[in-house]
């Protein structure tokens, strides 16, 4: 890291919108969960403050202003040589192997997301936030049309052009048959979809569970003040608990607990990829 | 009584019965302009009024299903948003951007409006170029500052060279300037509203008073400030209050550039409305929240029109106590 060269070490996001995807990771693969069984939110443990912990000392090796940098800001620093590392996401690999883009073509390494053995065993969780998928709505009265199209779209022959171009489009690659296509794989880099495999693996949601958005910006909104230093870190999980905790009485404890069952079932079932 | 005390007498009544008919003439012709609108507003604006008046009395959320089966819960609601800490942090935030904001657009906007006032040259030109940044979209504005106010961005490099100290402040990532970063901002965008105002009130002064103080020796501040200054007490009432108004309501440059962060430090009256309605789905929480703001404001505006009374009778009096030839009373 070399500030005076604007080289810094990481290039996680830590502002208030996307911090929380960052911190979800360090939490899960510390063996942590958001809820129990009875719907009482479980943050203010030592896998919380672990994952508190680990998040803020990005703070040392990141840019200072990295408080208010979303993906618009991170990405290009990311391409053009300002980042040693970083928890990577949607459009960095295509955009740093973009010749006409990216000053680092060729130049990185792309791997598994970084694991912990703080709950015993060694657990690593990527994030896919939120799951991205194509809904269709159960009330339109073109469902079938709807639903063809989503399948046309998701379709290799439609699906591939869309996450292999470079410039235009931002998500990633998700099915099989886009892993393997040579476009795909040139677009990637044979390292990049390597690591987006064994990503998938163990990959996990975030509080996948209606009121998504109150979880996700109560959480962002105490991290983001204890990164500015507004908040001691101590603190944070304690009171972002409480706040939970008032958000799964307003939208009813027992409508949560039949949703839990479908979050808990998306939790990757491997602790490593194969 | 002979034919010329007969006309005398009459005279009075023609012109009485005229200027009563002219006076019914123009109040008919301000109806007939300003009806259309205010139906429109009234049809528009008073249904959503009273909605949500229903909703802050109702708890209801998107979770909840029908709106009209929402529960009655009285005032509720407002003890829970009066007793929200997040909530008065909110407005104190919003009333010291209001508060910085104004009274930047009022100094920025009068200083320009006075060296404007008096024609000269290029003085169209100069106009265009002032009231720009207003057309600017707000949103656009935001998206414009946030690259040139990176610490190694231009503003800072700009201000370095011709310094030659070197200034690398974080205008949005530092939590303790963050907020007059969003208000400078502001002022830039607004100004030219301040500025509009106070060059059509300079504009409208009467010359007497002013070539009268000049005439017995006062020098330029004086007449400024004991002349031009207090008859333009109402025109800058009227600026000071609509701006504030609108600044109280800011959210376009907030959201854009800060989301309310870094950590709380933007999270305004508007941010944590727009939170709590459209992100937490607490609708009823939201308008109960909107409607104490809009009391809040109420109580400026109110204000606002008793000091302009005030001024209006005090200018009234000066008018008519030298139109009578005497010294108008203090």
């Amino acid at each position: 890291m070399d500030p005076s060269k604007d080289l810094y070490g990481s290039g996680n996001l830590r502002n208030r919108a996307n911090g929380p995807t960052w911190w979800y990771m360090i939490f899960y693969s510390a063996g942590g969960f958001t809820f129990d069984d009875d719907m009482n939110p479980t943050l203010d443990t030592p896998a919380g403050h672990y994952a508190v912990d680990i998040y803020l000392q990005d703070k040392a090796v990141a840019h200072p202003e990295s408080a208010g940098w979303g993906t618009p800001q991170m990405i290009p620093r990311i391409a053009q040589g300002h980042v040693v590392s970083c928890q990577y996401w949607d459009g960095t690999a295509k955009l740093n192997e973009n010749p006409e883009k990216s000053k680092t073509t060729g130049k990185w390494l792309y791997g598994l997301v970084p694991g912990s053995d703080f709950s015993g065993k060694r657990i690593h969780r990527s994030i896919s936030s939120p799951l991205a998928a194509l809904l269709i709505n159960r009330y339109s009265p073109r469902k079938a049309q709807a639903a063809y199209l989503a399948l046309w779209l998701g379709s290799g022959k439609n699906s591939i052009p869309i996450v292999s171009d470079p410039v235009n489009t931002f998500h990633d690659v998700w099915a099989k048959e886009q892993l393997s296509a040579p476009q795909v794989i040139k677009a990637y880099s044979a390292g990049g979809i390597k690591a987006i495999e064994s990503n998938f693996q163990v990959v996990s949601p975030p509080t996948y569970l209606t009121g998504y958005l109150e979880f996700q910006d109560t959480l962002g909104k105490n991290l983001s003040e204890a990164y500015v230093g507004q908040l001691p870190a101590k603190d944070v999980l304690k009171k972002t608990q409480e706040e939970w905790s008032a958000i799964v009485r307003r939208i009813g404890r027992s409508k949560l607990k039949e949703e839990l069952a479908s979050y808990k079932a998306l939790m990757p079932k491997r602790d490593l990829p194969a | 009584m002979n034919g010329a005390a007969v006309l005398a007498a009459s005279i009075p009544l023609q012109s009485s019965s005229r200027r009563l008919s002219r006076e019914r003439a123009i109040r008919r012709f301000r109806w007939a302009i300003l009806g259309p609108f205010i139906a429109l507003l009234v049809s528009v604006l008073l249904p959503v009024l009273f909605l949500q008046l229903y909703f802050s009395f109702h708890q209801w959320t998107v979770y909840l299903g029908s709106w009209w089966d929402a529960e009655y819960v009285g005032l509720d609601l407002f003890r829970e948003v009066l007793s929200d800490p997040r909530f008065g942090w909110a407005i104190v935030r919003s009333l010291a951007f209001a508060t910085g904001s104004t009274i930047g657009c009022f100094l920025v906007g009068f200083a320009l409006a006075y060296l404007m006032h008096k024609p000269f040259p290029g003085q169209a030109l100069y106009y265009t170029i002032f009231i720009l940044p207003m057309l600017t979209v707000p949103v656009v504005v935001a998206y414009t500052a946030e690259m040139l106010l990176y610490q190694s961005g231009p503003i800072n490099d700009l201000i370095t060279r011709m310094t030659g100290i070197e200034f690398k402040p974080m205008w949005l990532t530092n939590p303790d300037i963050a907020l007059p970063t969003v208000m400078l901002l502001e002022i830039w965008n607004w100004a030219p509203f301040s500025f509009i105002i106070m060059l059509a009130g300079l504009s409208a002064l009467p010359k007497e008073p002013i070539e009268a103080a000049s005439i017995l020796g006062a020098s330029n501040w004086r007449v400024f400030w004991e002349v031009q200054l207090p008859l333009l007490r109402p025109v800058i009432l009227l600026a000071l209050v609509l701006r504030f108004l609108e600044a109280m309501a800011e959210f376009p440059k907030t959201w854009a550039l800060l989301q309310g962060g870094p950590g709380t430090a933007t999270e305004t009256v508007p941010v944590y409305i727009f939170l709590t309605t459209w992100q937490y789905f607490e609708i009823s929480k939201g308008a109960a929240m909107s409607y104490i703001v809009m009391l809040l404001m109420i109580v400026v505006v109110l204000l606002a029109i008793r000091l302009l009374r005030r001024e209006k009778r005090s200018l009234d009096a000066m008018h008519a106590s030298s139109a009578a030839g005497e010294e108008p009373a203090p």
